[in-house]
């Protein structure tokens, strides 16, 4: 009798210290210094949670934006979806080049565009400047992440 | 010869039945017949059967407006392919035993053949569509109701002038809404 | 496509609405022959 209550109290002592080590983990255990909560532009993030996704940044069809700086690759202010800008075909030219820009109302491309490397002037657009996208993008409705005072200079604003 | 001179024979003699019977059946018959010619009609229009051969182009609409769209109206390839009535859709199907043929000798079965003659197909679709008045496209956009409130300034601009006045169809300005274009150098209106 | 090309698929084709007509009437006839020689029409086989 004796013994089977000695063996009864020890099994419930391990049962309980297996369930209080069992809680334990969640708490200190597996992260002994914390979380560390990592603080970046999007606030102060925890590792482990997976914070919900932002919305998707939508594109105004149509608006015009203010050059910023001289030399600035102006803003596309128009939608370019599915614009294809290959070699085979470059979609922003089929409007913007000097030949179709008269007859589409588009503002022509800047003679800078006929320029190569070592400052020659080419006979049409130089390779450099063929893929208007390396420069020229459309703006999304996406807000600074830091704050910015930049004033552009008298003449541009 | 004897099995359709027997067959004619039959046809031409009076049958046991009643005239409601054989009539039903005739009707029957035209019914099912009519149904079972357009279901593989329209099993040949759709995309599964066009992947079969064109599966990189078919590839490549993945990305485009018709796709896929905020408001999910879309087209596959027959919608802009594939005339819509009747008469013409059937010449478009006989013809197509020319594709059939070119399937069978391998045409176009590599990659390389295929981007060696995509200007030339590419070619002959736009003056098809050209030929057509793009009359795929206004099947379902059609011009009289745009509504030019709506759209973007670019379009009003070119849709009121150009293609309302007729110089322009569609496909004139519309190339490569669906697919990647070929080789577009001597293309009026590009670069 | 050139003229030529033209022209022999719309002949192609036009013939071929007839030929789609005329053979889906041979072949229902052909059925329902079959089955009423199976039923009404056993003594004329």
């Amino acid at each position: 009798m004796k013994n089977i209550m000695m063996a009864l109290v020890a099994a419930s002592a391990l049962l309980f210290g297996a369930v209080q080590a069992e809680n334990a983990d969640t708490q200190a255990d597996t992260n002994p210094g914390g979380i560390g909560g990592v603080g970046s532009l999007r606030g102060m993030s925890e590792i482990e949670t997976t914070r919900p996704a932002d919305d998707f940044k939508r594109f105004p069809k149509d608006h015009h934006l203010e050059s910023s700086y001289v030399y600035q690759p102006p803003l596309v202010p128009h939608t370019i979806r599915n614009y294809e800008v290959s070699l085979n075909a470059n979609k922003c030219l089929s409007c913007h080049s000097w030949k179709n820009a008269k007859e589409m109302g588009a503002t022509k491309i800047s003679v800078t565009h006929y320029v190569n490397r070592q400052e020659q002037v080419l006979s049409d657009v130089s390779p450099r400047r063929y893929f208007c996208l390396q420069c020229h993008v459309p703006q999304a409705d996406a807000k600074p992440l830091v704050d910015n005072n930049f004033q552009s200079v008298d003449s541009l604003r | 010869m004897k099995l359709l001179k027997r067959f004619w024979k039959r046809l031409s003699t009076p049958s046991k039945a009643a005239a409601g019977v054989v009539l039903l059946m005739g009707f029957i018959g035209g019914l099912l017949f009519w149904g079972a010619f357009n279901t593989g009609m329209e099993a040949t229009n759709t995309e599964e059967f066009c992947s079969g051969c064109h599966a990189p182009i078919v590839k490549e609409i993945r990305e485009t407006i018709h796709y896929s769209n905020r408001s999910g109206v879309r087209a596959i390839c027959s919608d802009c392919h594939v005339p819509h009535n009747w008469t013409d859709k059937i010449v478009r199907k006989v013809q197509a035993s020319k594709e059939l043929a070119f399937h069978f000798i391998g045409t176009i079965d590599t990659d390389e053949k295929f981007k060696e003659r995509r200007g030339h197909l590419a070619h002959r679709e736009w003056q098809r569509m050209k030929d057509n008045n793009s009359q795929e496209c206004r099947n379902c956009h059609q011009f009289d109701y745009m509504d030019f409130s709506e759209q973007g300034p670019r379009a009003v601009s070119q849709h009121s002038t150009a293609l309302a006045a007729g110089d322009k169809t569609c496909v004139d300005c519309h190339k490569g809404i669906a697919h990647k274009l070929p080789d577009m150098r001597d293309v009026a209106g590009w670069q | 496509m050139s003229t030529l090309e033209y022209v022999i698929w719309h002949i192609l084709g036009y013939a071929a609405m007839p030929v789609i007509i005329l053979g889906g009437f041979t072949a229902i006839a052909a059925v329902c022959i079959g089955i009423l020689s199976v039923t009404k029409d056993k003594q004329l086989d």
